[in-house]
């Protein structure tokens, strides 16, 4: 089999299983709940609800550290089971004792065989039955969708597939050690290296587990499955939003095929990394929350104000959604939180009621205990903080603190959960909490217009402060994000995005209209956070990662303006007639898109690591099944981490820096069985750190002196042309000692392993003096 | 009441069923031609002319580098590694020449050959001027040579000579002498998986005969050990040591493109040296092919016998007569050892084992045991000469006259002398090369003895067989000729010993002692080499002609080896041994694996191919 189609075999494994258990399994549970939400809806439900369960589930497990695969199915299958048992109102029991009873009147000879298996059979046609109307009702509902949404699977293997073909590695340095941590929850130790949102790790973790791909793929394949999975969250997100039907598809394929996007905007897509995974749920969030607006204020109007309703849901996707924000990266945060800045300038005329702004609030506060909870439980026992939290606590100039500062919030998570639990229950125990209708409030005419006018200024505000600072804006926006020929129509968008806003917030549906503002002012504020070192503040993010977050953003910002101006054209009337609207304007731009050439070149996969690397790995945990650390893989440092659960490691540099100035004294020995030597004959220019071209492995590289053993310093620029000719002159030389013992594993014009197999009960002796040394 | 329909019918069943019992019974003893030796039918094959070079030095008419390969014994011939270094060279058809000193032999190792002699040095002759020795032996691995020290310079001249330690790989010496714990050879050097010999809380410390005490060696780079000793796991603890630190007893210390092999201490004497030999050169070359005999046998001595003898002895011993004790205690144990394993017995009767036994032999016995060894494919053959026989001709034809009386047509093919007799076999072979009363007999098996040659023309007609193992005892030596034995030969003749039952001297000659280690013996030690065919002697001596007058050659190109054969007479039968390689398609014959890395082809044509593949390939490719 070759690599590439074991690459697309485990890619598509991992796409399935992802699907399957954050959207499949909780589609299942809980479809009768939510069928009388539209599919897009649906899926951000189930969505949002299977990332929940499953990245807490594995948190808890870690915590108890009982995670193994056997209790993630346990703690995955079993509550689907009862809940499915609960919400479809299945008789069990009473099918059970049917069973058992046509199980005794067979022994007892009353009923053939025939019969019994009949009655199975029976049973069976009924489940396929509903089954099968199920989903046919939902290819009914969505059949028009099915060209769009292989159109866009299309796209995406057009853009990413050569990635995943052909580029084996890791697309991101900080991968290893992600692939550390992952290692850690296998091992049943959360936060090996301290204290950090590990929503990406457990969510990888479990995929590993439940599915029996090793981790280093889940890291190499998995980012186009998250890529992926961040555009279709695009499409949701509009299809929730939007009235046409079709216009959300365009902005999918704006956000994956568009050329005009920065290349820094979207490679880091090209590797599976927390902040990028974290970008799942920053839509989802957004989403929720102004699905809760428009809910609320339609519950508001029908006289409905009690808490279990249907807005409450929403708030409640939307605490879920922030809530792994933050288990998965800050950034993401950052961003949700200047989102729902957005949507606090946008929804200002509803957002200060308290009506709804106490139910907001609170999903807030519930958020942040919910995904803090777990990290400060680990704190309280015992974890240490990882790294990047002094880091980030130095940013601020409370370095020195940090542990104090981490101690105090952890103590307050703690005490706010369990005190609001107790205080929740009390209060419904004594009544002071009550689950009934309550009066809605009414507002003056005088008390609306203030609404209005204040919900006006914090707009104008910010807006101001954009065109203040637009030429910065849209020079870093050119730089770093999106460019045009001309940048003045980034201007123009916005001012018709406002324009159409303010035409459907006061005119014809206010909602969507405070949705644009909401979004449009996001943008703005990202904006400035793009190029706030340019104007001289504080820098709360660096461009190129801001970058990505303000491209993200544009094609749901241009479709629901498009989607809102279409929609005034026909005065949100002739439902059809703007759905074919909607449709043309898709079809063309797609179809112009490609005649025009406005497509977007591949990217994807990473080349942090040569491929024939990838091979020899792959196929040493292969041939090692079952042989857990009786094998050694001597490579420059990136296999330390994936193969760290299967076999052992041991740096090239450490290897010959062992039998530097060699004498008969010098010992190198390698315990385990088998030892693979992986030698680059034409050195990887790592990250493409270095500007010339390294030189292949030669004499002349080797009779260099050894680079010092100091990090990735050996292994970057002409340093690794120096590493890996000592390798190869040691493995020629090796070779004319031992010429039967060590063998060529694979070898290419790039690429050479050697192995060797040793008695563990008598090592060789790996020093030798190969004439550099 | 019983019917008497219903008794007929009960008869009717009853006859039946007794019927059906006996017909097998009876068309067993009708078809049992046990008269006939079916295992000495093959083809008689003869002697072929050895031709000898100029040298005198057997010319196997090759042309290839191989085939004119020469062995260099450097030392003394008036040890006991001479005779089987010879004997190995002799099986491997190597030109083998002899130089008592380093320095005659110097010339011939300066020579600039293309394929270089292998030199077999005793180290004691070059300890007069080891400096100057270790440098041309340096120069002489450098090139590609190979060189084989079956015996250390001692321990002073070796700690006084750097260039010597260089040669011997030798990092630093941590004693003169060392007393074991246990000593390991680790697999893949001698066929039969890693052993371990341990010294200490051993069951039978009358089985440890392997040298324990040898000087203490630290080998380090450029070395790979085959056999090493170990010291106390609290003795290792207490001076802080690795496995690594151990005291190396053999290894190979590579230089450039040439070994240098040390064996530290005794373990080549005698009939160790063969397997190691061969394995050594197998750990040189990139794979090793060479012809070996492929037959185990099983033989037992002095049974049956079939005159009543010792009466006295085995009435207070086993309370019975000898010819009761045959047939109902030895032959079931006998057939029911060698069934587990599928052993095929050769039995060598004795029609007495004494000239002094008066009585009168039972020919009866005799057509019972041999319809028995029919049933059970085994092979009778004869006693030649009685124990302490004073006139070996008078008692071989006494013997072929009473079994010439019984006019019996069998055909006795192999015979068996014990050790008192074998200085006088010479007087029974006639002018023609066969035995002057048993014209029949083909080969003949020489008692166990340490320190002879396993496999030889006794005449250009006749072939000896050496036993090569005691079935009652299994020292470490034994355990560790075996293994050599094996590897160069795949070949054993296991000897079990009813003379020293019949005639117990102490209680640990009698049967119940002996049958035990018999059994558990040539159950356990021969698991490993369950590949090698069992056979009976005459099945064997077959086998043993084509392998002493065969040789072959063989040369690789790419994946494929090419096998040329000269000699043999039928199948022949090749080790083929590789370096993490194994057959994927072979042309000419059949090949099975003896173990990892071991293959055992069998030859059905003159030429054969086999292409070899790794054991190690790509699962998910480019």
């Amino acid at each position: 089999m070759s690599m590439e189609t074991l690459n697309v075999i485990q890619f598509i494994q991992l796409f399935i299983g992802y699907l399957g258990f954050t959207v499949g399994l909780p589609a299942l549970v809980f479809y009768r709940k939510a069928k009388r939400f539209p599919a897009a809806v649906r899926f951000l439900i189930y969505f949002t609800i299977g990332n929940f369960y499953i990245i807490n589930l594995v948190q808890v497990l870690e915590l108890l550290r009982i995670s193994y695969r056997i209790t993630l199915s346990m703690f995955t299958f079993g509550p689907a089971a009862i809940l499915i048992v609960k919400i479809y109102h299945i008789p069990v029991a009473s099918y059970l004792r049917k069973v058992l009873e046509e199980c005794r009147h067979y022994i007892l000879r009353e009923m053939g065989f025939k019969t019994f298996m009949r009655h199975r059979w029976q049973e069976i046609k009924v489940f396929l039955r509903v089954a099968v109307r199920n989903l046919w009702r939902l290819l009914k509902e969505n059949f028009l969708d099915i060209p769009f949404l292989v159109l866009f699977a299309l796209l995406v293997w057009k853009v990413c597939g050569s990635g995943i073909l052909h580029n084996w590695g890791y697309g991101a340095s900080d991968i290893p050690v992600h692939n550390y941590w992952i290692n850690g929850l296998i091992e049943n130790n959360i936060f090996v290296a301290g204290i950090y949102p590990m929503g990406m790790h457990c969510m990888l973790y479990y995929l590993s587990t439940m599915l029996g791909i090793p981790v280093y793929v889940t890291l190499r394949l998995f980012w186009l499955v998250q890529y992926s999975m961040i555009a279709v969250m695009i499409l949701a997100f509009l299809k929730g939003h939007c009235k046409t039907k079709f216009l959300p598809y365009l902005g999918i394929m704006l956000f994956v095929g568009a050329k005009y996007f920065n290349g820094i905007s979207y490679s880091r897509y090209g590797a599976t990394l927390p902040q990028e995974f974290g970008m799942l749920y920053i839509l989802p969030a957004i989403f929720f929350m102004m699905e809760f607006f428009q809910t609320r204020k339609e519950e508001l109007e029908k006289g409905i104000n009690r808490v279990r309703c249907t807005s409450s849901w929403h708030l409640l996707g939307f605490a879920m959604s922030f809530s792994l924000t933050m288990s998965t990266h800050f950034y993401d945060t950052i961003i949700a939180g200047v989102i729902c800045i957005g949507i606090a300038v946008g929804y200002g005329y509803w957002i200060w009621r308290k009506e709804y702004f106490f139910r907001i609030l609170l999903a807030g506060i519930l958020s942040i205990l919910m995904a803090f909870l777990p990290m400060a439980v680990a704190f309280l026992t015992g974890k240490e903080l990882q790294g990047s939290m002094y880091w980030a606590m130095n940013v601020i100039g409370l370095r020195d603190y940090t542990v104090l500062i981490f101690r105090i919030l952890c103590i307050g998570v703690v005490a706010a959960t369990v005190g609001g639990i107790i205080l929740i229950v009390r209060g419904i125990k004594s009544g002071k909490i009550s689950l009934a209708n309550k009066e809605v409030p009414k507002h003056s005419l005088i008390g609306k217009l203030i609404f209005q006018l204040s919900s006006l200024v914090p707009l104008a505000a910010i807006l101001l402060i954009g065109w203040k600072y637009r030429g910065t804006v849209l020079w870093g926006c050119e730089k770093n994000s999106f460019a045009v020929s001309n940048m003045n129509w980034v201007l123009y968008g916005i001012g018709a995005a406002l324009s159409i806003g303010v035409l459907l917030r006061y005119f014809v549906a206010p909602m969507r209209g405070a949705g644009i503002f909401a979004m449009v002012v996001a943008e703005v504020i990202l904006g400035l956070i793009l190029v706030s070192g340019s104007l001289g503040w504080p820098m709360l993010m660096e461009p190129y990662r801001a970058s990505i977050y303000l491209a993200y953003l544009i094609p749901v910002v241009l479709i629901m303006t498009v989607d809102g101006a279409v929609n005034l054209l026909f005065l949100d009337r002739f439902w059809e007639t703007w759905q074919a609207v909607g449709l043309i304007l898709t079809v063309a731009v797609i179809f112009y898109s490609t005649k025009l050439d406005w497509m977007r070149g591949s990217f994807g996969g990473g080349s942090l690591e040569m491929k024939e690397a990838i091979l020899c790995t792959t196929n040493i945990m292969k041939d090692n099944e079952g042989q857990d650390n009786k094998w050694t893989i001597v490579s420059a440092n990136d296999e330390l981490r994936m193969i760290e659960e299967y076999g052992r490691h041991t740096e090239t540099i450490e290897f010959l820096e062992d039998m530097e100035y060699w004498n008969r004294t010098k010992e190198v020995t390698i315990p385990t069985e088998k030892v693979y030597f992986y030698i680059e004959k034409k050195p990887l220019n790592y990250a493409n750190g270095y500007g010339g071209e390294i030189p292949v492995v030669s004499e002349e590289q080797a009779e260099q002196p050894l680079p010092q053993n100091s990090g990735l310093a050996p292994y970057n620029g002409p340093r690794r042309s120096i590493t890996m000719s000592r390798m190869y002159y040691w493995a020629q030389k090796f070779m004319e000692l031992y010429p039967n013992e060590l063998k060529i594993y694979f070898e290419n014009d790039r690429f050479v392993c050697y192995y060797i197999e040793q008695n563990v009960y008598r090592l060789y002796n790996f020093a030798i003096y190969y004439g550099y040394n | 009441m019983l019917s008497k329909r219903n008794f007929a019918m009960m008869m009717i069943m009853n006859l039946v069923v007794l019927v059906l019992f006996l017909f097998s019974a009876v068309l067993k003893e009708y078809f049992n031609d046990y008269d006939v030796n079916h295992a000495a039918e093959t083809e008689w094959i003869d002697k072929t002319d050895q031709k000898m070079d100029e040298d005198g030095n057997p010319d196997t008419g090759w042309d290839s580098l191989p085939g004119k390969q020469q062995v260099l014994y450097i030392g003394t011939m008036d040890n006991s590694y001479y005779r089987v270094m010879k004997e190995w060279a002799g099986y491997r058809k190597k030109a083998f020449r002899v130089f008592s000193s380093f320095e005659e032999a110097d010339e011939v190792i300066q020579m600039q050959e293309e394929k270089k002699p292998y030199l077999l040095i005793d180290g004691q002759l070059v300890e007069k001027n080891p400096k100057d020795a270790a440098e041309k032996l340096s120069e002489y691995a450098e090139q590609g040579g190979v060189v084989i020290f079956y015996r250390l310079p001692s321990y002073q001249t070796i700690e006084g000579c750097t260039d010597l330690r260089n040669l011997l790989g030798i990092q630093h010496l941590r004693g003169e002498s060392v007393k074991l714990h246990e000593i390991r050879i680790y697999s893949g050097f001698l066929l039969g998986g890693e052993t371990c010999y341990s010294f200490e809380g051993v069951e039978e410390p009358e089985l440890i005969d392997m040298e324990r005490e040898v000087p203490w060696y630290d080998i380090s780079a450029r070395t790979k050990s085959y056999m090493v000793g170990f010291i106390s796991a609290e003795e290792k603890e207490s001076m802080a040591l690795n496995n690594e630190d151990m005291p190396a007893i053999i290894w190979r210390s590579n230089m450039g493109t040439g070994s240098v092999f040390a064996v530290n201490g005794d373990y080549m004497e005698g009939e160790a040296s063969l397997g190691i030999l061969d394995a050594m050169v197998y750990e040189t070359e990139e794979y090793s092919l060479y012809p070996v005999v492929n037959a185990q046998n099983l033989s037992i001595a002095g049974f049956p016998d079939l005159t009543v003898e010792n009466e006295e002895k085995l009435a207070e011993t086993y309370g019975m007569t000898n010819q009761q004790f045959c047939r109902d205690i030895l032959w079931p144990s006998f057939v029911a050892a060698a069934q587990k394993n599928n052993w095929k017995i050769t039995s060598y009767l004795s029609v007495k084992q004494r000239d002094e036994s008066k009585k009168e032999p039972s020919k009866n016995d005799l057509i019972d045991y041999l319809k028995n060894f029919n049933e059970e494919s085994a092979e009778a053959g004869v006693s030649l000469g009685r124990m302490d026989s004073f006139d070996i001709r008078a008692s071989v034809a006494e013997e072929r006259d009473t079994l010439k009386s019984w006019d019996m047509d069998y055909v006795f093919a192999g015979g068996y002398i014990r050790k008192e007799n074998k200085d006088k076999l010479s007087s029974l072979i006639d002018g023609n090369g066969q035995m002057e009363y048993f014209q029949d007999i083909r080969t003949v098996v020489g008692e166990y003895e340490k320190d002879q040659q396993i496999l030889s023309w006794l005449t250009d007609k006749i072939t000896l067989q050496n036993a090569t193992t005691d079935a009652y005892r299994h020292s470490y030596k034994d355990s560790l000729w075996l293994k050599s034995l094996e590897t160069s030969l795949g070949y054993s003749n296991i000897q079990v010993d009813i003379y020293r039952v019949l005639w117990p001297e102490s209680k640990a000659d009698q049967w119940e002692k002996v049958a035990e280690k018999m059994a558990a013996n040539i159950d356990t030690y021969w698991k490993p080499f369950a590949a090698f065919d069992k056979t009976t002697i005459s099945q064997s001596d077959s086998r043993v002609r084509n392998f002493l007058n065969g040789s072959i050659e063989s040369t690789r190109e790419g994946d494929r080896i090419a096998i040329r054969t000269k000699d043999f007479t039928g199948d022949a039968y090749l080790l083929l041994r590789t370096h993490g390689e194994k057959p994927e398609d072979m042309t000419g014959g059949s090949w099975k694996q003896v173990e990892e890395d071991a293959y055992l082809l069998q030859l059905t044509a003159p030429e054969a191919f086999v292409t070899l593949k790794p054991e190690i390939e790509l699962y998910y490719k480019e």
